[in-house]
């Protein structure tokens, strides 16, 4: 009787995985890879417009986090499709959840809280040119680039950084600057900017970017121990090239790798 | 006995020998092999999830232990066969199941990841548990005896694991304990059972293919060792070096991409020289600069620590901990004229002075330098020198705890006795310095102020707070401690100092101009007004209501990096939101996570089982209580004794590793040769006789204190590990009688005591560990002490109303 019990068991558990196996869904990039047109890609940022506004309600609430309140933010949040920025199809259901989800490589797509809040403490101005590192999946990159016309983002992974070209690209995204590169340094070339936000954590606020932004500029990082807890820094250039920085949140980031703050 | 049993019985002895070896050796193996490829939360569950093993095999015991016996030998031989290469095969899988540790909380498909790993990870050690469970069953008249040798065979397997991490990689560890279970299964091969012939050949085969041609290991994403691999895949990264010894592997990255340099400043001008990163156990140690002279190392003036070697320009210096050579850059940027380097970790040094010393500069050898391989605390204790500066360089961190097990780990550096023998080292117009994240609510920087309080005022300091200066920029508060009272001068001083690296001075109140960062968000005391009320009369008041626990750290309570205050959560739900976990430090936190996990596991898997056998029948409903009391007190004794012994040790010893090797294998073979010895007396009298002397010897343990340090610390480390077993060595002896013993006495009263015995002292076992451990981190390790002498006293109470 007991075997039996086991075996049943057990039968039950190997058609439960393997019927999830077979109907996993397929992530958007998939579909637009299938079938690349307007009209997909009208379909994609067409889709799952209900979870886009409530995501936006939460974030304009008051519920375990500061009211996002830019309405410039909140428009990019409702329009851009976060999902099409999940990879892994078991998450793709989930994209509009306040989670952040990983992308693979060790990187994550930040919970929209955090996004919502640091673009909000950026404050693009539509003329703005917008300094991003740290691509990921390239969902900051798309939000930046309803804010502003001149967006930079640079990925230091490169399989990432393959992917978000291939994905800007299927999503119509062509206007975003992107590169493979070593984020500590900056963009010299297209220096300076009057906005750099950093998208990863750092063990302390790179000198090349500093030197980057622009007078009068502003830039958001995370700083603090990789894979913990980091204190989210403003940093404010005034017209004379003197820095102030203001503390303002805690969150959670993954490294910027290569200058991450390990302990000894 | 006659020659058949006897030979039996020397056959099974053997094996419980070889098995019980294996166990350990597997825990110790998987905990080496975890530290280096998961977070390292996961080394921790690897006891419990041993313990639980030893626990569930008493349950497997009582409901298929009588079929067994009927087929004993066949029953040993496969237990030990599939022990051995079908584990090997059990635990590759478990270890290449894809965990995403940060998701563990938010996705059930990662919890259930986690639970299928432990359960695979549970399998092997339920087998070797399961098998000495049986022969203890088998030979009822050799209870003391063959407990006495698995408790021997344990320690033997301790010692050669140990040995072997010298030789073998992580990828071929597992080979060891899967071999000693291999030949554990030689001792039953039968030439005429074609299936045992076969199994013992494809297991051979199965270990020697393992052993040349290991499978890789999978390190979780997050680990810095993840990183380099995936850099160097994409050709930005090269792994110049890789070593391995029970302490940990050490791996060296060299990369163009790497720009650590810990706290630099706003005022820094330029990146970090080209680097290279040293990982231990994959995360990263340090960062060694690829440069020639001090100059190219710049960057570190304009670390807050800085300060602190330009005070004493031209001095003596000690750094404490330095693992990649920065800080001896920036001592001779600042002049120094004799630098002394202590690491603890001779692998770091090995690797700094010979495999990177021409492209480090030479950084740890040069006229000027004295490198010392020893613990911090033990040189402090022992040295007779004075130096103008000492840097706590391996304190230096981001952050203590949260979102980790920082504040289990015990750090006798940072506590106020530490700090006290720092401070007699300096020299009469030295200056120690300790820089550390800033955090809010701030939390480590308030602790080291009580604590360094604490060590001023055992000092017998007048005016304490005139010896303290604590700076701040935008990432980290720097302390520093003055031998001498701070003068206007030292002000000044330190005023200039500061703007040059902007920093900010936070206390003495100086009228310091300087603002440039805004820490702090509003909903807490500013860390000035934090740091005054610290030093002012109402200081208890301070530290009582404050949302963290920031009251000093002692030798007693070793835990500098626990803050955690359950009370404090509430508030913080309440000021932070959705954010107040990411405030929080979670290391006590997590250890009643474990907690509570090994108490739904035990309950699970042995207690429900336990009552399901026992339901319908009439027997033992009187002996049942017994035994369950006696061993679960039994487990819970034992486990308090063992956490305590190992963190003196630690302490006495100066390293966490061989102190816990030492430490497991002296209470083993006391405890082993405690057994042995139980099997030729009368077990009540023994028992009797044993408890009261555990007593007595805790209770001496108990009025100890850490006082003799000093002489213990100047005597060379062969001779202290060995006072050290000596003295161990009596309470481990009369702790193996009381198991033994009362097994003796159980089974006389039902022919099932074996399993329950088996299973109670598992359960027990399984949850002791992180109990003990919060007991020790909410009150002191006195208090464990305590309990684990309650827990001795009481086991007499379980046996008495049978006895009757």
């Amino acid at each position: 009787m007991n075997r039996r019990i086991l075996l049943a068991l057990f039968l039950t558990l190997l058609a439960i995985s393997c019927s999830k196996t077979e109907q996993r869904p397929v992530t958007t990039l998939d579909t637009l890879r299938a079938n690349h047109s307007p009209q997909a890609i009208a379909a994609v940022f067409a889709a799952r417009q209900k979870e886009r506004a409530d995501l936006v309600a939460f974030l304009k609430s008051s519920s375990g986090h500061e009211p996002i309140t830019d309405s410039r933010v909140l428009a990019a949040i409702g329009h851009v499709p976060r999902h099409a920025f999940v990879d892994f199809p078991h998450l793709v259901e989930r994209a509009y959840l306040n989670r952040s989800m990983p992308i693979g490589y060790g990187q994550t797509i930040s919970n929209p809280v955090d996004v919502a809040t640091m673009m909000q403490l950026l404050d693009v101005q539509p003329d703005d040119k917008v300094l991003e590192i740290g691509t990921g999946s390239g969902y900051q990159a798309a939000l930046l680039s309803e804010l502003s016309k001149h967006v930079f983002t640079i990925e230091i992974v490169k399989p990432l950084e393959q992917q978000s070209d291939e994905r800007f690209h299927l999503l119509g995204y062509d206007g975003i600057q992107r590169r493979l590169g070593d984020g500590y340094y900056g963009w010299q070339d297209q220096a300076p900017f009057q906005k750099i936000i950093v998208t990863c954590a750092a063990g302390h606020i790179p000198p090349p970017l500093l030197q980057q932004l622009a007078a009068g500029g502003r830039m958001v990082i995370p700083v603090g121990d990789p894979y913990g807890v980091q204190r989210l820094i403003v940093v404010m250039k005034d017209a004379s090239g003197e820095v102030r920085t203001e503390d303002r949140y805690s969150v959670r980031f993954v490294p910027m790798t290569g200058s991450g703050a390990g302990s000894q | 006995m006659t020659p058949t049993e006897s030979s039996l019985f020397r056959k099974s002895a053997f094996a419980v020998f070889l098995m019980s070896g294996a166990i350990i050796s597997l825990q110790l193996c998987l905990i080496r092999i975890l530290s280096v490829t998961r977070w390292y939360h996961f080394s921790f569950f690897v006891i419990s999830t041993a313990l639980l093993g030893f626990g569930v095999s008493g349950i497997v015991l009582l409901f298929a232990g009588r079929s067994m016996l009927r087929n004993y030998t066949g029953a040993c031989f496969w237990l030990c066969l599939l022990s051995s290469a079908p584990a090997l095969l059990v635990l590759n899988a478990a270890q290449s199941l894809p965990l995403d540790s940060q998701y563990l909380l938010h996705s059930t498909d990662q919890l259930g990841m986690f639970v299928l790993i432990n359960l695979l990870t549970l399998l092997p050690f339920l087998l070797g548990a399961t098998l000495i469970g049986l022969v203890l069953m088998n030979h009822r008249g050799h209870t003391g005896s063959l407990y006495g040798i698995s408790m021997v065979g344990s320690a033997a397997g301790s010692l050669i694991s140990v040995v072997s991490m010298y030789a073998l990689s992580e990828e071929r560890l597992l080979l060891i304990p899967c071999s000693l279970a291999w030949i554990a299964a030689l001792i039953w091969w039968d030439s005429k059972h074609v299936f045992r012939v076969t199994g013992v050949a494809l297991c051979f085969l199965g270990l020697a293919f393992f052993g040349f041609r290991p499978k890789a290991l999978v390190v979780e994403p997050y680990k810095t060792l993840s990183l380099m691999q995936r850099w160097a895949e994409q050709g930005d990264a090269r792994c110049l070096l890789t070593q391995h010894s029970p302490r940990g592997r050490v791996d060296v990255y060299e990369s163009h991409l790497l720009h650590y340099t810990l706290f630099a400043g706003l005022n820094a001008r330029q990146a970090p020289p080209p680097e290279l990163a040293i990982l231990r156990d994959g995360n990263l140690a340090g960062t060694v600069f690829k440069i020639q002279t001090p100059d190219a190392a710049a960057i570190m003036d304009q670390t807050p620590s800085a300060v602190a070697y330009h005070l004493t320009s031209g001095g003596n210096v000690l750094i404490l901990g330095e693992s990649g050579g920065a800080n001896v850059w920036l001592a001779r940027l600042a002049g120094a004229r004799r630098i002394t380097i202590v690491q603890p970790d001779p692998m770091i040094l090995k690797v700094m002075k010979s495999d990177l010393a021409n492209i480090s500069g030479n950084v740890f050898a040069g006229q000027d330098i004295s490198v010392v391989e020893g613990d911090p605390r033990i040189f402090l204790e022992q040295t007779p020198e004075r130096f103008d500066t000492i840097h706590l360089a391996s304190e230096e961190e981001m952050a203590a705890g949260t979102g980790g097990i920082g504040g289990l780990h015990e750090d006798f550096l940072l506590t106020a006795e530490g700090l006290r023998a720092a401070f007699r080292c300096l020299s009469p117009s030295g200056v120690l310095v300790i820089t550390r994240g800033i955090q809010t609510p701030p939390r480590d920087s308030l602790k080291l102020l009580t604590t360094m309080l604490e060590a001023l005022n055992a000092e017998q300091v007048n005016a304490p707070k005139r010896h303290i200066v604590l700076t701040e920029n935008y990432l980290a508060d720097s302390i520093l401690l003055f031998r001498k009272d701070v003068t206007a001068e030292d002000i000044n001083k330190l005023k200039s100092l500061a703007e040059a690296r902007a920093l900010k001075i936070v206390w003495p109140p100086s009228g310091s101009a300087f603002a440039q960062n805004t820490t702090g968000d509003g909903q807490f005391p500013s860390m000035e007004e934090s740091v005054s009320s610290i030093f002012s009369a109402g200081k208890e008041r301070f530290l009582r209501d404050w949302v963290f626990d920031i009251r000093p750290a002692e030798d007693s309570r070793p835990f500098f990096r626990d803050f955690f205050r359950t009370r404090a959560m509430p508030w913080m739900q309440e000021v932070y939101q959705g954010q107040w976990f990411q405030r929080m430090e979670l290391g006590f936190a997590i250890l009643i996570v474990v907690c509570a996990i090994s108490i739904v596991s035990g309950v699970f898997f042995i207690l429900v089982p336990m009552i399901f056998w026992s339901r319908g029948r009439r027997s033992g409903k009187g002996w049942l209580k017994g035994t369950l009391g006696y061993f679960a007190l039994i487990g819970f004794g034992f486990m308090a004794f063992e956490i305590t012994l190992i963190s003196r040790l630690t302490f006495y010893l100066g390293d966490p590793v061989y102190s816990a090797t030492l430490g497991i294998t002296v209470l083993l073979l006391g405890a082993g040769l405690g057994s042995l010895r139980s099997s030729k007396t009368d077990p009540r009298q023994s028992l009797s006789r044993a408890c009261i002397f555990i007593v007595a010897i805790a209770g001496l343990l108990l009025a100890s204190t850490f006082a003799p340090v000093s002489w213990i610390a100047a005597l060379p480390f062969g001779i202290r590990a060995l006072l050290c077993s000596l003295l161990m060595l009596p309470l481990a002896y009369f702790m193996g009688f009381p198991f033994a013993c009362g097994l003796q006495i159980m089974r006389a009263r039902s022919e099932d005591a074996v399993p329950w015995a088996w299973s109670m002292n598992g359960f027990a076992s399984v949850v002791a560990p992180p109990l003990f451990t919060a007991l020790a981190m909410s009150a002191t390790f006195q208090w464990v002490i305590v309990a684990g002498i309650v827990s001795y006293a009481l086991i007499q109470f379980c046996l008495k109303p049978s006895a009757k």
